[in-house]
């Protein structure tokens, strides 16, 4: 398919600006999506922190009270006293009324449990319900916990609290007690707890979006606390398949970008918790979507705009080339004349005007070929005609021709007549052609006055055939030829030279031929002749035949020619072929 | 040829999609831990050192476990507490001991664990680890010097001191009673243990001034229990004299120095304790060595100085925090 110039042009610069805003939009968009990302989390950890710091003192609260608790003289001596009198319920209340005396409303701890293995009782901190029973320790996971899992860690651990009334998730710190005298001997177990419920809303019912949810996830990875109760005690794969990977760093702070979501999580150095932030990224980023979508079709819309301009612009642009090329095929059709107008100063004006530079040249040199060539020949031509004679010797040579006549001296008379004719077979301007019957005519003049000066007489045979007497040829174009066989043609074999001049037709040529018997050439002469070197010592002088030769190439062109034969002692046979015409002026120049 | 860069041009159309750059996230570089294990948060002192050991965290990017018994008495609580605090596995421990007698153990324990630990304003007596904190002699001596001062033609001071098991008191003392062997007219004649606490400062107070009516100073080793020896002298409605010359500058310290109740407080910056201790740990951790001790200023403050000194702090601690 042929795409013009112009439309290619048009296509390149669409194509890249297309592509060129499209590279710079996307990019900033990404950025720009990064920087409002950055933005959130660097906010999310501000408020994970307050938080957390939050969460921190509760559990240090907590964690105190548990320290305390386990190494508080006071409270081993009750607990004593009641292992004594297992099942008095005075020093039970002793006890728990104890253990309630460490609370009050600002204290985060919810309640204290105090486990005593020996007796299976559990004595809680609230008075009403003030001791329980624990018969089957299987079945409750939480005096299981008690007896194998109790741990001096700093962190809290997650647990369901099924001594109250209802079950309630919690987190505990359970330390041993031992008593003073038998060191290694676990005198009770007390377990002080923090309400979940209580620290969800202490901790992480904050939102900088309603949209962001937060749990708080202990540091093997389990969710102690949500904001969907049915998700606590689960593992945090709850909240996305990869978000194991933000506990196992090592930095306080972490970020996870999964496809969907954002999260970003912050630890307590303390406990090892740490609570994690679930956003929504799609949501975060939907703003920026719409711009980008806008910015699509805003691009699009000013592209198809901005095609209109473009369109005229490359008119413009592409004028002076549409001018040129008009010029080119104009010359190319032969029109000389044909020049590019120049309109603009860049490269296509001076593509334009060398152009029209070189044609004007090419004009020139043209009308001046044909001139030389016409000069040329005309020149050749005239300066042929003028070598062989000036006109006034004729009238002279008239007179005397008269005046011999007049004395009686026919003979002188005679010759003269015959030289006359052919001076004025040579003289005359005009009409360079006679018929082949004319030029016999002056061969047979030619050769009378041959004889006449060298008194001798010459066998000449002349053959004319059929009717190639009524064509016209150059005129003189056999004299030379039968001058050269009379100068050189004398035979040594022979007593008298014989010429023979025949006129043939062939087709639509002329055939004439002028044959002698003499001495005839050797071969290198011959060719030498061919080839163009007219002058032979001892047989041509080199102007007749150099004449006949220029004189047929100027008249017939490649239609002529003229060809020698000979061998020594076998005379010379030349041989003028020539196109056949009855119009004079058919080959004059 | 032509196709190949086609699709070359094509493609590079994505590199820069690629290739653009987080912008300046915090970086997720190794963090330190650092446990801390204070002697109580029932006053101000080690409200100011916790801050101090914040900021520093916070500049230094470290992580910071906070460790506090309730009280600084609460001598076996911090002992479980420090067991507790090495199962944690933090990378150095900064710890203020509330029993200076008898840390061997503990330090045992940690050596074990790996664990370096530094003593942060109170030194242990029976091991020597690296030291951050006031100098504690040198506090001494400057209560001696300001009350020998005061006390021109010399007369009968007493001490008033905190718990017994703590260094930084007891190196207290042996300070102040140093220097007064070049003040042969100033006698001591009394010293009591007032466990740190403001109430027993003032019992104290009360018996040295029944056992020993001419004391003309008494030289507390504490603010809380220089503030409890002024509440004596409130109650007594002023009747008796002596100086009072105390350590610490928590703020109740400071008003009760800028209206005459105290007559001479050194100074010794808890957050200053903490902000050094904390970079102390990080450069121990880092270099793999730090100095034995690294002192806090300590300069004694009277009525006239305590603002100037007041206006700088806020100000460091402007520009710190």
């Amino acid at each position: 398919m042929q795409i013009s110039f112009r439309t290619k042009a048009l296509l390149a610069i669409a194509v890249i600006s297309l592509f060129s805003s499209l590279l710079i939009g996307t990019v900033l968009l990404r950025r720009t999506e990064q920087i409002v990302e950055n933005n959130y989390i660097r906010s999310i950890w501000n408020t994970e922190s307050v938080s957390i710091g939050a969460f921190e003192d509760s559990a240090r609260q907590a964690y105190n009270l548990a320290v305390k608790l386990s190494l508080d003289p006071e409270l081993s001596d009750l607990i004593r006293t009641h292992g004594e009198k297992p099942y008095d319920l005075q020093s039970a209340l002793a006890v728990s009324s104890y253990l309630g005396g460490f609370y009050n409303e600002d204290s985060p701890v919810e309640v204290i449990y105090l486990y005593l293995p020996d007796i299976k009782q559990v004595i809680t901190s609230v008075d009403y319900n003030a001791t329980r029973e624990v018969f089957y320790p299987e079945q409750n996971t939480w005096a299981t916990r008690w007896e194998d899992h109790y741990s001096t860690d700093l962190a809290p651990g997650v647990v369901v609290d099924r001594i109250s009334r209802a079950p309630k998730n919690a987190l505990t710190y359970t330390r041993p007690i031992y008593a003073d005298d038998l060191p290694q001997q676990i005198q009770a177990i007390v377990s002080v707890l923090l309400d979940e419920r209580r620290l969800f809303y202490q901790c992480l019912s904050m939102g900088v979006n309603s949209s962001d949810s937060y749990y708080l996830v202990d540091p093997d990875g389990l969710i102690a606390s949500s904001a969907i109760v049915g998700e606590i005690g689960l593992t945090v794969s709850e909240i996305s398949e990869s978000a194991i990977q933000l506990l196992s760093r090592r930095g306080k702070e972490s970020v996870l970008r999964t496809r969907d979501y954002l999260l970003v999580s912050l630890r307590s150095p303390m406990t090892g918790y740490s609570i994690v932030s679930k956003t929504d990224r799609a949501g975060l980023t939907a703003l920026l979507r719409n711009q980008q979508r806008f910015i699509l079709i805003l691009l699009l819309a000013v592209l198809v705009i901005m095609l209109i301009p473009a369109y005229w612009l490359s008119q413009r642009i592409n004028r002076p080339i549409q001018l040129l090329q008009r010029a080119m095929e104009k010359v190319a059709q032969g029109d000389l004349s044909a020049r590019a107008e120049v309109v603009t100063r860049d490269e296509i004006g001076q593509l334009s005007e060398g152009f029209n530079d070189m044609i004007d040249r090419i004009e020139t040199l043209i009308e001046e070929v044909v001139d030389e060539r016409t000069q040329k020949k005309q020149a050749e031509l005239e300066a042929l005609q003028y070598q062989i004679t000036p006109h006034f010797m004729y009238n002279t040579l008239n007179s005397i021709k008269y005046a011999a006549l007049l004395q009686g001296a026919d003979s002188i008379g005679e010759q003269l007549g015959a030289f006359i004719e052919l001076l004025q077979a040579s003289i005359s301007r005009k009409g360079a052609f006679l018929t082949v019957l004319e030029e016999i005519r002056m061969v047979r003049n030619y050769v009378k006055l041959q004889e006449f000066r060298y008194m001798e007489k010459y066998d000449i045979t002349i053959k004319m055939n059929g009717d190639v007497g009524k064509f016209y040829v150059p005129r003189l174009i056999l004299q030379p030829l039968v001058e050269n066989a009379i100068m050189h043609g004398e035979s040594d074999t022979h007593a008298r030279s014989q010429i023979t001049v025949s006129a043939d037709r062939d087709g639509g040529d002329i055939l004439l031929t002028v044959q002698d018997n003499g001495k005839g050439m050797s071969s290198e002469q011959v060719e030498r002749i061919m080839h163009g070197r007219y002058k032979i010592k001892g047989y041509f002088s080199g102007i007749g035949v150099s004449n006949i030769v220029e004189r047929l190439r100027l008249h017939y062109g490649e239609r002529a020619d003229i060809c020698f034969e000979s061998a020594p002692k076998r005379g010379v046979k030349v041989t003028i072929r020539l196109p056949a015409t009855e119009n004079p002026e058919e080959y004059t120049l | 040829m032509r196709k190949l860069l086609t699709v070359i041009l094509l493609l590079s159309f994505f590199l820069p999609c690629g290739c653009v750059q987080s912008v300046s996230m915090p970086e997720q570089h190794e963090q330190y831990t650092v446990g801390v294990l204070l002697k109580s948060m029932n006053n101000q002192h080690w409200m100011d050192v916790r801050i101090g050991i914040q900021d520093a965290a916070r500049e230094a990017d470290a992580q910071v476990i906070f460790l506090y018994p309730e009280t600084e008495s609460a001598v076996k609580e911090q002992r479980a507490m420090f067991y507790d605090l090495l199962q944690r596995k933090p990378d150095v421990i900064l710890f203020a001991t509330c029993d200076s007698l008898n840390c061997s153990p503990l330090l045992a324990a940690a050596r074990e664990a790996g664990i370096p630990v530094m003593a942060l304003d109170t030194r242990m007596v029976d091991e020597q680890i690296p030291y951050v904190g006031a100098d504690n002699n040198y506090i001494g001596m400057l209560a001696a010097e300001q009350l020998a001062l005061l006390m021109e033609g010399g007369g009968q001071v007493a001490v008033v001191t905190g718990v017994a098991e703590q260094a930084s008191h007891i190196e207290r003392v042996d300070g102040f009673s140093k220097a007064l062997e070049d003040y042969p007219q100033i006698e001591v004649v009394s010293t009591l243990n007032a466990n740190s606490d403001f109430r027993l400062a003032a019992e104290c107070t009360k018996q040295i001034m029944g056992a020993y009516p001419e004391v003309r100073g008494i030289f507390c080793t504490s603010a809380v229990m220089g503030l409890g020896a002024l509440e004596q002298k409130r109650r007594d409605f002023y009747t008796s004299a002596p100086y009072i010359v105390a350590v610490d500058t928590q703020d109740d310290a400071l008003s009760a120095l800028k209206n005459g109740g105290l007559h001479g407080l050194i100074t010794q910056d808890g957050y200053e304790a903490g902000y050094k201790g904390l970079y102390c740990a990080i450069e121990l951790l880092e270099s793999g060595e730090i100095a034995d001790n690294t002192y806090i200023e300590s300069i004694l403050l009277t009525r006239d100085t305590v603002d100037d000194y007041i206006e700088k702090r806020q100000i460091g601690r402007g520009e710190e925090r």
